[in-house]
C-alpha cells in the first residue's frame, strides 16, 4: 500500500503542505513567504565604484531571493555596481521612487509579486515618463502580466511542465505519454503554453479546469477521477495553486485518497510534497534559485550588449531546475530505469 | 566530499554527574583514545583535512553529486569537491586553493595551469563537438544564429573561446549553467542549436523526443578532462589516484585512461 493512513503519515503530509506553499515554486506567491524572511541574512551591497553603471535590485529579504541575488551579483559584479532595496509588504511607492530617482539605475531587477505591484503603481503614477529597463523574476505568471508594464522583460518563475515530464520520463520505466492537470480558470493561458511545449516532446497535456472559485473536496475528487477514468492519463501534474491545494486538511481529504487509487506517478512543484514517510508526490521539479540568478545576469548582460532594447528580449523560461524523487515509491510502483538516480539531484531513499 | 562536523564530544547530559566518580583513570584513557580515533577516522574531520584536496569542474551527463560520489569512492586518499557552476568553482579556487584541479583542458589553460595528467579516449586527448538543432538540419553560416553553450570559463572567456572555436564571430551565444539545461534551450526554442561533445548526443536523443539533428563540425575539437597539480607535495598521491580510477568512473568523464606529461 502506498499510503499507510497512519496518524504519523497524515501529520507528515500536513507538515509537508505547510512547508510546501512557502517554499513552492510554480504558482505560489513569493510575497507570501514570511517564513523565509526570518531566516534571511542582512543584505550587503558591494561598494560603489566610479564610472560603473548600476543595477537596482528591489526584492524581499528572504532566503530564496537572496540566493538568486547572490548569484546575480557574482555574475554582473565586474560590469555593474549593485544596489539593493529591500521591499516589504508595507513599502510605499515613494520609497521605490526615491531609490530610482537617487540612484538612476541602468537597469532594475524586480523580484516577487509585491515588488512588481509596487513598480506597476510607480509607473502608473508617472504617465509619459521613460522608465529604465526592468527585469522581473520570481513572479507568478510573468508572461501574462508583462503587458501591464512598460519596458520590462524577465524570466518566468513557473517551471515548465515539459521539464518535469521529460525529467521523469528519463527516470521511470512506466510510460509517460498523457499528463493530466487540474487548474483554475486564471491558469488557462499558462496551461495552453504548457500544452504546446509538452507536445514538442510527444506528451499530451490533458487539462481539466475547475471553475469554482473555492473548489470543494467533491470538485477535486471528481476531476481527478475523470482524468484517470475518462482521459486515461498516465501521470498527474499537481500545480502549486493555493486555491486548488488550499491547506493541509484539504490536501489530506480531497487529494490524498484519490491519488492513492489513481496508481500513477504524481509530479509536484514543492520539495516537501515528496516525502517517503508520507507519500504524496513522486517527483518534484523546483527552480534552481542560484542558476536563476545566473540566468538573470546573462539576460542583463545580453540587454546591455543590445543597447537595452528590451522589446527584442521576450520573457525567458527558467532553464535550470532541481529534481527530487521519492525513490522507494518510484521503484516499487513505476520501475526505475538503469542509472535513473544519476539524473536526480535529490533522491530521497 | 562535503565536510561533516567533527564527532560530538560527550556532554554532561550524556554522562550524568552522579556517574563521573565511577570512571577510573583507565576508563578515561580508553575513552580519550576512542575519541581520538573517531576524530581521525571521521570523514571530513582532522584526518580528512590532511588529505590533498581535489577540485573538479566538469560538465557530465550525470549530476555533480553523482560524479563527486564516484570520484571520492575512487580517490580515498584525496578530498574531492565537485562544482556544478563555474562561478562557485572560480570563487573556491581563489578563496581556498586546492592541491589539484580536474577540469577540461581549456579551463586549465585559461587559469595558466599546467596539466600533469590528460584524459585519453581512443588515443586522443581532445574530443569532437557537434551542433544539435531541432527540425531541419542547421545548414550554412552561423552568423546571426543563437547557439547554446555551457558556461565553461565564465561569460566573457566562454564567449571568446567558443566563437574562436566555431570561427563565427557574429554568432550569438546563450550560456547555461549545466549540460542538461541545453535541452531546455531547444525545447523552448530559445536557441537555434546547442554545442555539445559528440559523445553526449546519444544521451540527448534517448532523453528527448524532439526531432534532433546533428551537424558535425570537422575542425572543432576541445581538450578532454585533465589534471593540474597546484601543490607539488600532492603530486604523487593525485597522479597515482587518478590513474587508478576504474573504467566506470572514467567513463562518466568521457575518458578511458590518463596520460602523464
Amino acid at each position: 500500500m502506498r499510503r499507510s493512513g497512519s496518524a504519523r503519515g497524515q501529520w507528515a503530509v500536513l507538515a509537508a503542505f505547510a512547508l510546501a506553499l512557502p517554499l513552492g515554486c510554480a504558482l505560489v506567491r513569493p510575497a507570501d513567504r514570511a517564513a523565509e524572511v526570518a531566516a534571511s541574512q542582512p543584505i550587503l551591497d558591494p561598494p560603489r565604484r566610479a564610472g560603473l553603471p548600476l543595477v537596482l535590485v528591489a526584492m524581499p529579504a528572504s532566503v530564496s531571493f537572496q540566493a538568486t541575488r547572490q548569484a546575480l551579483v557574482a555574475e554582473i559584479g565586474k560590469t555593474f555596481d549593485v544596489s539593493t532595496l529591500t521591499v516589504e509588504p508595507s513599502t510605499p511607492v515613494a520609497e521605490l521612487a526615491a531609490a530610482i530617482t537617487k540612484q538612476a539605475p541602468a537597469c532594475l531587477v524586480l523580484m516577487n509579486n509585491a515588488t512588481v505591484r509596487l513598480y506597476r503603481e510607480y509607473q502608473r503614477s508617472r504617465p509619459g515618463t521613460t522608465f529604465p529597463p526592468a527585469i522581473i523574476v520570481m513572479t507568478s505568471f510573468l508572461e501574462d502580466i508583462r503587458h501591464e508594464l512598460a519596458g520590462v522583460t524577465g524570466i518566468a518563475y513557473e517551471v515548465p511542465g515539459v521539464t518535469a515530464f521529460v525529467g521523469l520520463r528519463a527516470i521511470l520505466v512506466a510510460p509517460i505519454t498523457r499528463v493530466g492537470v487540474l487548474h483554475s480558470r486564471y491558469s488557462r493561458p499558462f496551461i495552453e503554453r504548457q500544452r504546446v511545449l509538452a507536445a514538442k516532446e510527444q506528451i499530451d497535456l490533458v487539462p481539466v479546469e475547475i471553475a469554482a472559485e473555492q473548489p470543494t473536496i467533491a470538485d477535486v475528487q471528481l476531476a481527478l477521477r475523470s482524468l484517470r477514468a475518462v482521459h486515461h492519463i498516465d501521470v498527474l501534474w499537481v500545480l502549486n495553486d493555493n486555491r486548488l491545494l488550499r491547506d493541509g486538511p484539504f490536501l489530506r481529504d480531497a487529494w490524498t485518497p484519490v491519488l492513492d487509487s489513481l496508481g500513477i506517478p504524481v509530479i509536484v512543484g514543492a520539495a516537501p510534497l515528496v516525502n517517503p514517510d508520507a507519500p504524496f508526490g513522486t517527483f518534484a521539479v523546483l527552480p534552481d534559485h542560484a542558476a536563476l540568478g545566473t540566468q538573470t545576469a546573462n539576460l542583463i548582460l545580453d540587454l546591455a550588449e543590445d543597447d537595452w532594447r528590451i522589446d527584442r528580449h521576450p520573457v525567458e523560461l527558467p532553464l535550470s531546475t532541481i529534481s527530487v524523487l521519492d525513490v522507494a515509491q518510484a521503484r516499487a510502483r513505476f520501475g526505475l530505469r538503469p542509472d535513473a538516480l544519476n539524473r536526480v539531484d535529490r533522491p530521497l531513499e | 566530499m562535503a565536510r561533516r562536523d567533527t564527532a560530538p564530544l560527550p556532554s554532561n547530559h550524556a554522562c550524568p554527574p552522579d556517574r563521573i566518580p565511577a570512571f577510573t583513570r583507565r576508563r578515561w584513557t580508553l575513552a580519550v583514545a576512542l575519541l581520538l580515533a573517531l576524530v581521525i577516522l571521521w570523514p571530513g574531520s582532522v584526518g580528512a583535512e590532511a588529505r590533498p584536496t581535489l577540485y573538479v569542474f566538469l560538465h557530465t551527463d550525470v549530476k555533480s553529486t553523482v560524479l563527486e560520489k564516484a570520484l571520492q569512492a575512487g580517490l580515498p586518499d584525496l578530498s574531492v569537491t565537485v562544482f556544478g557552476r563555474f562561478r562557485d568553482f572560480e570563487q573556491a579556487l581563489s578563496a581556498r586553493p586546492p592541491d589539484a584541479v580536474l577540469a577540461l583542458q581549456p579551463m586549465l589553460e585559461a587559469r595558466k595551469l599546467s596539466a600533469a595528467l590528460r584524459g585519453i579516449e581512443q588515443g586522443r586527448d581532445v574530443e569532437p563537438y557537434v551542433l544539435m538543432s531541432v527540425g531541419s538540419p542547421l545548414a550554412g553560416s552561423l552568423a546571426g544564429r543563437t547557439i547554446g553553450v555551457v558556461d565553461l570559463l565564465g561569460r566573457a572567456d566562454t564567449q571568446t573561446f567558443v566563437l574562436a572555436l566555431l570561427k563565427a564571430p557574429d554568432t550569438h551565444l546563450k550560456l547555461v549553467t549545466k549540460l542538461e539545461d541545453l535541452l531546455s534551450l531547444l525545447q523552448f526554442a530559445a536557441a537555434d542549436a546547442i554545442l555539445v561533445p559528440a559523445r553526449i548526443v546519444k544521451s540527448f536523443t534517448e532523453r528527448s523526443r524532439l526531432s534532433l539533428q546533428v551537424r558535425a563540425l570537422p575542425d572543432v575539437v576541445v581538450g578532454r578532462p585533465a589534471v593540474a597539480v597546484l601543490a607539488p607535495s600532492a603530486r604523487a598521491a593525485v597522479v597515482r589516484g587518478i590513474q587508478r580510477l576504474d573504467a566506470a568512473t572514467n567513463q562518466l568523464m568521457g575518458v578511458e585512461s590518463w596520460r602523464e606529461r
